[in-house]
């Protein structure tokens, strides 16, 4: 039994002191040994890629002209938004720039609040405008399939006007946003400093 | 002076273990300090290298932007009604048909018009069913007195 019982004391201190002497001399330069090699790794991986890049540079320059050529061009049908919200003014002046002149006098607008989702935001507005209905149709199409910039009907009505002085067109229209990386960060931080204000 | 065995053996353990952790932490030194040697070649070497391919690191950016948009329009897009395009070809309807009143939801519309022979309606049924941009035109309510017709429809995105 007194056996035993040293050499569980044996045993304590061989666990005890190697416990100790690893982590006064051991764990800190073993952490930076291990940074190094994962630093490494890294240099290693961005030294590869910027190695194929150069290998491709050719070919990756005129992708990226091609990309940026098409960037713009989707930008103008899904354009980003005024921070988090599709801005009333733009909107507005793209309306009325589709406008034929002689429609110009009778144009009525109302814009809804603007709306956010997950990636984009929409604002809702509403139209009144008479004339011909050539010209209606022209600015309609302006405006929703026609137009550079990507816009949904959600409810039309046309109806005449008295006898020979053409239709009128009451239409509600959705336009679209994209929320850019940026203007979602920021969201996200107000929203999380938010979340921290109301646990106080 | 007489040591007891038993502190004597810890003893022993203590200065066994720091001496093994002094050996594995010149080793581990030594390591790290060619590794970090390694590292500052290959950074150095990455420099010119970077230079040279930096204009086409915005190609991934733009890259994703791009593919950001496009996956949001092609979820959009298929919800917009070609309305105007849809007004257009109802204009081109028959003379003998009189359209009154137009009236669109989303992709359903409803079109008012005023057809005395029952004829003309199956002809103008018939040519809106030809239509790339409107489907399944139906009548909804008829007037066989005074010939306002409803006729709803369709509209293709």
């Amino acid at each position: 039994m007194k056996a035993l019982l040293r050499g569980l004391e044996l045993i304590a201190a061989l666990v005890v002191s190697a416990a100790v002497a690893y982590l006064a001399l051991v764990a800190d330069p073993l952490d930076r040994l291990e940074a190094a090699r994962e630093r490494h790794l890294a240099l290693r991986q961005q030294y590869l890629d910027a190695s194929w890049k150069l290998a491709n540079l050719d070919v990756l320059r005129q992708q990226l002209a091609t990309m940026k050529q098409r960037q713009q061009a989707i930008r103008k049908i899904l354009p980003d938004a005024d921070g988090l919200i599709v801005g009333r003014e733009a909107l507005e002046h793209s309306i009325r720039a589709a406008l034929p002149p002689r429609l110009a006098p009778s144009l009525e607008l109302a814009m809804g609040n603007s709306v956010m989702r997950d990636f984009y935001a929409y604002r809702p507005f509403s139209m009144r405008v008479s004339g011909d209905f050539s010209d209606i149709v022209q600015f309609l199409q302006r405006v929703s399939s026609g137009s550079e910039r990507l816009r949904i009907v959600r409810q039309l009505s046309m109806k005449p006007r008295s006898p020979g002085t053409g239709v009128t067109l009451v239409a509600e229209v959705y336009a679209f946003a994209y929320l850019t990386e940026d203007a979602m960060a920021a969201l996200r931080k107000a929203q999380s400093q938010d979340d921290e204000g109301k646990k106080r | 002076m007489k040591v007891h065995p038993i502190a004597a053996a810890i003893g022993a353990i203590a200065i066994a273990s720091v001496l093994v952790a002094l050996a594995a932490r010149v080793l581990i030194t030594q390591a790290s300090t060619r590794q970090l040697a390694e590292n500052d070649r290959l950074e150095r070497a990455l420099g010119p290298l970077r230079d040279k391919v930096g204009e086409v690191d915005p190609l991934r950016g733009v890259l994703e932007d791009f593919l950001a948009r496009k996956q949001i329009i092609e979820t959009i897009a298929p919800a917009a009604a070609p309305a105007a395009e849809a007004l257009a070809e109802l204009s081109q309807l028959p003379r003998s048909v009189v359209l009154k009143e137009l009236n669109l939801e989303r992709l359903h519309l409803v079109a008012t018009s005023v057809v005395r022979r029952d004829e003309d309606l199956q002809a103008v049924i018939a040519k809106l069913g030809t239509s790339r941009l409107l489907g399944n035109p139906r009548v909804r309510t008829r007037d066989p007195k005074t010939g306002t017709t409803e006729v709803e429809m369709d509209l293709k995105p």
